[in-house]
């Protein structure tokens, strides 16, 4: 059994009192993670409970009912200071907006998650550098995120969810303010650097294009799970090879001092579909393209 | 008409919540402040009018009282746009819903300052009682040789009008500046870029000031009498406004740059995005320090039995106690106001595991920074511009005693009140949930 396993049992959820209560959740049950990394699109109409789920998932709101357990522990049976500390070390977060801190350059952004885990101050910045350098914004180090593009600031957040090297991903509409182009890139960045961290990525997206690039897809209607697909036809062709091979594995302190920074050997496709999609016919995109050669230029 | 309708109907359904509530508050506190300073110099006047005290002496306190009110008026105007920035906090959702329900944008800003100004009215209303419940005891407190009469502090009803406009159409300019940001820049914290340097003239402005007064008061290069003296001393205190601000950006700038736990470095680099934002926070308390540091020396300079040293003395006192409590009132409203502002700051950070204990410690730092930069700067620029009449300050242990002592309990009821914020962290952190 993977390590990484977020394991999901008869969720229910319901907002509101009385009369007025909606159910957002009813009867969720699934796994991720049981085989290895992998992506996970959640999809489905608005109102269909989507965020909650991802929420639930992460430990953020409880459950009327059921359990979520992340590698056998269920997180009810944690305090609330334990999964907040769960969030920090275990899972990593990236939101429509990215949601970074306005006030702090963008290696402050991805060095806080690290520096709040204890780690001190000059090794964290350490760490974030390196991760930015290799996600293509070694320029952009000092820029506050006001000063970022949105696909930039989208690679930030995405830099700051994986230095501490989590287990799994949560992204809520990841590229819901993105225009397409972008947005293909930041997705294919999103993946690729994931699953190379040997993460599983759980993305909530109302978006079909999104939902081609991950190799399963679970549908939500009125808070129940309406199919559970797992695809070997991923259009993961615009995973940058850069990212994919930047990362070396859970539970390492990517780019700490002492550490080479050089891009390691490129780790096998960590999915099987991954390796099916990645051989199919590249579709040329020349704004795409020429954001993932400056990745890889980036990158060297 | 429709505008008036439909807010008052809003209002009724949504009822008073808590930020309407401190909005209140803050707008009370501005009110009777206000009113109580405007009652000292009512007071002084009255004197010198009835000729009951001598001329000289007389127009000296009248002058210095509006110099008092003239460093606390800033503290007022800050706490009233603090309050304001409450009142209409959290109203974004609902104003959004209203356009997309066809309201105009001029209807959608007159709610918006219809809230402001209805919870002005209401802290008008309950400054005035507080201003006339502290009438008697202030009027305990001796001037000129003289206790204050009630009758004295309190001034014609004209006055009591203008100020309650005064602090109405302040909530109203406030409240208008407030949308205009809004519209300006919709995208707000998004949109946010790398703070300005504050310019390096204010150092200047400063110097030259200081200059002045080192000229005429220290190295008597210009005979000039004791109300020119005074009035320098007037225009170095004010003038640190100028440098406080950047002396706050420089010294948050440093503690950012080292700074090994997120608490610290969270609070820093707050402080370094809005420099101005925090000097208004402790400008009020911090030139009443300095203002107080001055005063201290009056009662060793002065003859033996001279009141005027004494009303100095007191003068400065009373000044540090009230911007004391004003600066408490809006750390603690300021720092509300703060919390709701970032709320998606708070939300996200509270999603990616930052406890809550380091979200309050920034906010605590986040005022303990400026507070101890600008009132301890203010200390030092005060002993700095004094020290050549240290033997003469030293002499007059008691009154430099009180004044530390006013200081330090100035600086401690500020932090004190900025607990108050601390219990919306966790409200607004987590209250993500149910997004």
């Amino acid at each position: 059994m993977h390590t990484n396993r977020l394991e999901a049992i008869g969720l229910t959820h319901t907002y509101g009192q009385g009369n007025a209560a909606a159910p957002a959740l009813a009867d969720v049950s699934l796994t991720i993670g049981a085989d290895g990394p992998e992506a996970v699109a959640i999809m489905g109409p608005s109102g269909s409970g989507k965020s909650t789920l991802l929420h639930v998932l992460a430990g953020i709101v409880a459950p009327a009912s059921g359990r979520v357990a992340w590698r056998g522990r269920d997180l009810a049976s944690m305090r609330d200071g334990e999964r907040t500390k769960l969030r920090r070390s275990d899972f990593g977060f990236v939101f429509q907006s990215g949601q970074l801190l306005p006030e702090l350059p963008a290696i402050e952004n991805v060095a806080l998650p690290l520096m709040l885990g204890g780690t001190a101050r000059t090794g964290a910045e350490a760490a974030a550098g390196t991760l930015l350098h290799r996600l293509g914004l070694g320029e952009m180090l000092g820029r506050r995120p006001g000063e970022l593009s949105g696909g930039q600031a989208q690679r930030v957040a995405i830099a700051r969810a994986l230095v501490g090297s989590p287990g799994i991903v949560f992204a809520d509409e990841p590229t819901g303010a993105l225009d397409r182009s972008t947005g293909d890139a930041v997705m294919s960045l999103l993946i690729g650097a994931t699953l190379g961290h040997g993460a599983s990525l759980v993305v909530v997206t109302h978006d079909p294009e999104v939902a081609a690039m991950c190799s399963r897809v679970v549908r939500l209607q009125d808070g129940r799970i309406v199919s559970d697909e797992r695809r070997s036809d991923a259009r993961a062709d615009a995973v940058p090879a850069a990212v994919q091979g930047a990362p070396s594995g859970a539970g390492s302190m990517y780019g700490m001092p002492g550490t080479a920074s050089a891009p390691v050997p490129l780790p096998q496709p960590q999915h099987p579909s991954y390796g099916a999609a990645r051989a199919e016919a590249h579709v040329p995109n020349p704004v795409r393209d020429a954001e993932q050669q400056s990745w890889i230029e980036a990158s060297r | 008409m429709i505008t008036l309708k439909l807010w008052a109907r809003l209002a009724r359904a949504t009822g008073p919540r808590a930020t309407d509530v401190l909005s209140a508050i803050a707008f009370a506190f501005a009110t009777a402040a206000l009113l109580a300073v405007l009652g000292g110099v009512n007071a002084f006047r009255m004197r010198l009018e009835e000729g009951r005290v001598d001329p000289l002496d007389g127009q000296l306190v009248l002058t210095l009282s509006f110099v008092a009110a003239a460093l606390l008026l800033p503290a007022v105007w800050t706490l009233a746009q603090a309050a304001v920035r409450l009142a209409i906090a959290r109203r974004d959702d609902r104003l959004a819903a209203l356009r997309l329900a066809g309201a105009t944008r001029g209807q959608v800003s007159a709610m918006a300052v219809l809230d402001a100004v209805a919870q002005a009215l209401v802290g008008v209303v309950v400054g005035a009682m507080l201003a006339l419940a502290v009438t008697p005891g202030i009027a305990r407190i001796e001037f000129q040789g003289l206790p204050f009469t009630v009758a004295e502090l309190l001034p014609p009803a004209w006055v009591w009008l203008a100020a309650a406009g005064a602090v109405l159409l302040t909530a109203l300019g406030a409240a208008l500046a407030s949308l205009r940001r809004v519209h300006v820049t919709p995208l707000g914290v998004a949109q946010r870029v790398s703070p300005k340097r504050l310019s390096l003239w204010r150092i200047l402005g400063f110097a030259i000031a200081a200059g002045a007064y080192v000229a005429v008061v220290v190295l008597d290069l210009v005979p000039a009498e004791l109300s020119v003296s005074i009035a320098l001393i007037s225009v170095v205190v004010l003038a640190y406004s100028l440098i406080g601000p950047l002396m706050i950006q420089g010294i948050a700038w440093l503690v950012a740059k080292d700074a090994r736990s997120p608490a610290t470095l969270l609070a820093a680099r707050r402080v370094i995005d809005d420099p101005r934002g925090a000097f208004n926070i402790v400008g009020a308390m911090s030139v009443a320090v300095m203002a107080g540091g001055f005063a201290s020396l009056a009662p060793a300079a002065a003859a033996p039995g001279d009141a005027l040293a004494v009303d100095m003395a007191t003068g400065a006192a009373l000044t540090i106690a009230i911007a004391g409590v004003l600066g408490a009132v809006l750390a603690g409203i300021a720092q509300s106001a703060k919390v709701l502002d970032q709320r998606r700051e708070h939300q996200a950070m509270h999603r990616m595991g930052v406890e809550l204990p380091v979200m309050r410690a920034a906010l605590v730092r986040q005022v303990a920074l400026p507070l101890v930069v600008g009132v301890g700067g203010a200390a030092a620029v005060a002993l700095l511009l004094i020290l050549p009449s240290f033997m003469l300050w030293w002499s007059s242990a008691g009154s430099v005693i009180t004044w530390a002592l006013m200081a330090v309990g100035a600086v401690a009821v500020t932090l004190g009140a900025t607990a108050a914020a601390l219990p919306l962290v966790k409200r607004v952190a987590t209250e993500t949930a149910a997004a």
